[in-house]
């Protein structure tokens, strides 16, 4: 350990997030590391081994620009700086916490291995419950416990507590794959028998084509709304006169939301289609 | 614009596509929905465009007595807007002396999730001997008067008996053969109940998001006039 580590360095430390780390800053990293364990907790039983792993995890791009994102965090909620080396100590802490019950080598016991899983699937049902209030399918819960271990693989940088770390990760992988597999609204399902066909009435020739014409034009002026979500808000009032509460619950957003939906579809369409000049 | 909704760009096209192709079966109808009305309203006072609509239509077809009492009145004293939207949509009615009234009849229920007990919770909470019920929710529609319905999701055994039931009652009795439509994510049913006064939305399953200023169920009920 050495006790004449000079900081900071007579070049830029850490390296911008667009830059690759070449020899001398890894190495500067690893002096750092050492320097820094001095004032960790509990420094003991840290190898060599480790070392060398936490130079090659924290010298990426990857692992400043979470430093970076930690420093605006903590800016915009504590209002406070946070240096690399505070961020290193976090880490080094987290490190000397949690590495055993992460590392994955085959020489790390089974019993071990199994309570990281164990955890790991509890937190994805747990995420999801509290979502959805109900259990994930066990294929489902097999494939999310999966990626997330991918990811506490690759991104897991020991600067906070595992657990809600992992809470909240569980959290994003679960609303991301509800959004890139649509499954919620895999059962789109419209009838349209009560409101529109039973209020038919009997109309002239002449009150036909009219009424006709005055269909179309509103059609095709529906058509020409650039923005889809616009279009389908459009036809949504059309086809079943939704109101703003019931075109917030077909989306799943709030009622506030739906009604700034509604009122700019309705404005692009009045672009188009003013009722001065319906036929 | 940010979208907090589930339906990401490929789901609402294949949406949108399904919507069009509803419209397109309908090509030889010779009606427009009585709801064109509500899509040309778009710059009177958001609290206001509906009973507007109304009222247009109301004075172009001699009926506008009712609305001596309206608040809506008061209002358009005091807005221009609303005066020019007012008289934009008379124009529109008195060229196009077919097109059906919006109706005022309906009532409409909104359940928000933050509401609904949870499944899980519901099931401890419940005193039923059996996991098949839950109760979503229930209570009193203000009119008609004394008139009750309950809303319950039904977790058989079988996909077939899995689904929400809705029941009226009316103080008489079963209230059968009202118009009700259930809107929630991704749906819309429209249904009429039976002689007991029941609708099965078979296979429908409240969803439990967990957003607490989003409705998860809207029932509208036509309410008989």
């Amino acid at each position: 350990m050495s006790t004449t580590f000079e900081w900071p360095p007579s070049f830029p430390f850490p390296p911008a997030p667009s830059e690759n780390w070449d020899a001398t800053a890894k190495h500067y990293l690893a002096e750092l590391i050492r320097w820094r364990l001095q004032f960790c907790s509990k420094p003991n039983g840290l190898t060599e081994r480790d070392a060398a792993y936490l130079v090659e995890k924290l010298a990426t791009p990857r692992a400043v620009q979470r430093f970076y994102k930690v420093q605006k965090f903590v800016k915009e909620t504590e209002k406070d700086e946070i240096t690399y080396i505070e961020w290193l100590d976090r880490v080094l802490d987290g490190y000397l916490s949690f590495s055993e019950m992460l590392s994955l080598s085959p020489e790390v016991e089974e019993s071990q291995q199994h309570v990281l899983f164990q955890m790991i699937h509890r937190v994805v049902t747990g995420a999801y419950l509290k979502l959805f209030h109900r259990r994930p399918p066990p294929h489902l819960r097999e494939e999310l416990s999966a990626k997330l271990s991918l990811i506490l693989a690759e991104n897991y940088f020991y600067d906070t507590e595992l657990e809600p770390w992992l809470w909240q990760t569980a959290r994003h992988i679960i609303l991301n794959h509800i959004r890139k597999t649509k499954s919620a609204i895999d059962q789109v399902e419209l009838d349209i028998n009560l409101h529109s066909v039973s209020q038919q009435s009997q109309s002239s020739g002449e009150d036909w084509l009219r009424m006709h014409m005055q269909r179309e034009t509103l059609l095709e002026a529906i058509r020409q709304v650039s923005h889809r979500r616009y279009r389908v808000v459009l036809l949504l009032i059309y086809l079943f006169d939704l109101k703003n509460a019931e075109l917030a619950a077909f989306f799943g957003v709030s009622i506030p939301e739906a009604t700034t939906w509604r009122s700019r579809s309705l404005r692009a369409l009045r672009k188009r289609y003013p009722p001065e000049e319906l036929p | 614009m940010a979208d907090k909704s589930l339906f990401d760009e490929e789901a609402l096209a294949f949406l949108e596509q399904k919507l069009w192709r509803i419209i397109e079966k309908r090509t030889f109808d010779n009606e427009l929905p009585p709801h064109i009305s509500s899509l040309l309203i778009t710059d009177a006072c958001e609290d206001y465009q509906i009973p507007l609509t109304q009222y247009a239509w109301d004075i172009v077809h001699e009926q506008s007595d009712k609305w001596a009492q309206h608040p809506l009145l008061e209002h358009l004293a005091q807005c221009d807007v609303c005066q020019m939207e007012l008289q934009k949509m008379r124009d529109f009615y008195e060229r196009s002396p077919n097109i059906q009234r919006l109706s005022d009849t309906d009532i409409d229920i909104t359940i928000f999730y933050k509401d609904m007990f949870p499944p899980n919770e519901a099931i401890s909470r419940s005193e039923l001997p059996t996991e098949e019920f839950i109760l979503l929710d229930a209570g009193l529609l203000d009119d008609p008067e004394g008139w009750y319905y309950s809303l319950e999701q039904i977790r058989g055994k079988e996909d077939e008996h899995r689904g929400i039931l809705l029941t009226i009652t009316t103080p008489e009795g079963s209230a059968s053969e009202i118009p009700v439509s259930i809107v929630l994510l991704g749906r819309i049913l429209q249904r009429r109940t039976d002689d007991k006064g029941q609708i099965f939305f078979a296979g429908v399953e409240a969803p439990f998001l967990n957003r607490d200023a989003t409705p998860a169920i809207v029932l509208r009920i036509n309410r008989p006039s």
